[in-house]
């Protein structure tokens, strides 16, 4: 697996632990991505998440399984800077050209109201 | 003698005629070819306007005191032929000036939201390729140049797998096909051809079809189409004033939801000829407008010499002497 795909599924497993209620295990995630991964995989991409602070991790109790949540209060601290940011710049046009999304010009004023009106 | 005042409107014509068809010949192409036809044509007739705008401003150093002394130029000579043609010289190097202003203000704001854009991502404690995700109640995705996808917790929650699978790799498209160079691109354009001012919104919303089609392939039109339906209509909890916002930006949105449903059509000839006759029509009057200079700057030293005044005569008749051969 390249690192690109790396990132991307990173990004994925990401996604389904947030999507998810509860804390899911490996097994759990890899059947969420419904893709032919092996779990091993899986678990390795968990621990990476966990490593770098994107995922908690807490032992399943009376076994040796891990189960995975979002690490929600990092989420909470970005969208603080993500705001203060936003807030901060002067050139929009110019920073903006390094905020790519769906979003247009139009779109991307808002997004600055939309984070600081949480 | 050509009227330097004919040639300079018909080339602002030609631009004109160039930044009003950008929006329809740029979709007569896939995404990806149109973003570098546009970035590459747009830079050269920007090129050769500026160009025209220097060779027009020339005759105003020919005139000059400092340089006339120096180099015996008739000053007659250039008085007579560009007698009519000073007022425009005048109002080229007034635009050029201009032009260079407004280019260097936005490499210094390049730069700028460069730092500014890498410090928000050692903020969020992200190395490119991480991907963060964001609490908050709208959603929401996006990609920071400095290589890091950023999506909000409710855009995840409402999307199923191979929805977000579409938006990661719509994303990805933007990070790795380097699309925040081609806006870059578009804002010098803009700044140093005001005429060009169409050029980045094109843009901008090019490089979106482009990543729209990279996401469709690693899913499918479907899907993506059906994830930028979820991400496009604007969520009650919104405040007014930025629905306003959402609402201009909608038909942006509507045309791409339109492309995506749409099966890829063949590439059409009109597309590709337009945009390539009207650089070459206004990089022809580059040249013309060099010729007539050339051709300014040579009566004058030839007057000059006629009056035994040249230094350089040997120089001056190897030139001559080479152009008649």
């Amino acid at each position: 697996v390249s690192r690109r795909a790396h990132g991307e599924l990173e990004a994925e497993v990401q996604a389904v632990l947030w999507a998810a209620s509860t804390p899911l295990t490996a097994t759990q995630v890899q059947a969420e991505l419904g893709s032919p991964l092996a779990t091993t995989t899986v678990s390795t991409i968990l621990t990476r998440l966990v490593e770098k602070g994107l995922a908690v991790r807490s032992q399943v109790p009376g076994s040796r399984a891990f189960r995975y949540a979002p690490a929600q209060e990092r989420a909470e601290h970005a969208a603080d800077q993500m705001r203060a940011f936003l807030d901060s710049v002067e050139e929009r046009r110019a920073v903006l050209a390094h905020f790519l999304g769906r979003l247009t010009t139009a779109e991307r004023r808002a997004l600055r109201d939309l984070l600081r009106r949480r | 003698v050509s009227q330097p005042w004919l040639t300079a409107l018909t080339g602002a014509a030609v631009l004109s005629a160039f930044a009003m068809t950008v929006k329809h010949w740029t979709r007569q192409l896939r995404p990806g070819d149109a973003v570098r036809a546009l970035a590459m044509l747009s830079m050269a007739v920007t090129l050769a306007g500026l160009a025209t705008l220097l060779m027009l401003a020339l005759p105003l150093v020919g005139q000059s005191d400092l340089i006339d002394d120096r180099a015996h130029w008739s000053e007659a000579v250039f008085r007579r032929i560009n007698e009519s043609g000073q007022g425009l010289a005048i109002l080229a190097a007034a635009a050029v000036g201009l032009a260079a202003l407004r280019v260097f203000r936005v490499i210094l704001s390049c730069r700028r939201a460069r730092v500014a854009a890498n410090a928000l991502c050692t903020d969020l404690g992200a190395a490119a390729g991480d991907t963060v995700i964001v609490r908050s109640p709208h959603r929401d995705a996006m990609a920071i140049s400095s290589g890091i996808i950023v999506m909000t917790d409710a855009l995840v929650r409402d999307l199923n797998v191979e929805q977000r699978r579409a938006v990661i790799a719509h994303e990805r498209s933007h990070l790795s096909h380097d699309h925040h160079r081609y806006l870059q691109l578009g804002l010098l354009i803009a700044a140093a051809n005001p005429l060009l001012r169409t050029v980045p919104d094109a843009l901008a919303f090019l490089v979106e079809r482009w990543a729209d089609e990279d996401a469709a392939r690693a899913t499918s039109r479907a899907t993506t189409a059906a994830a930028l339906e979820r991400l496009a209509h604007p969520q009650k909890t919104q405040h007014p004033s930025v629905l306003i916002a959402i609402r201009a930006a909608a038909t942006a949105v509507e045309d791409r939801l339109a492309a995506l449903r749409t099966p890829t059509r063949p590439v059409r000839v009109v597309g590709v000829l337009s945009p390539a006759l009207l650089a070459i029509a206004s990089i022809a009057i580059a040249c013309l407008v060099a010729e007539h200079t050339v051709d300014l700057f040579r009566l004058a030293v030839t007057a000059g010499h006629r009056f035994g005044m040249h230094p350089w005569r040997h120089h001056t008749q190897m030139i001559g002497a080479r152009r008649f051969q």
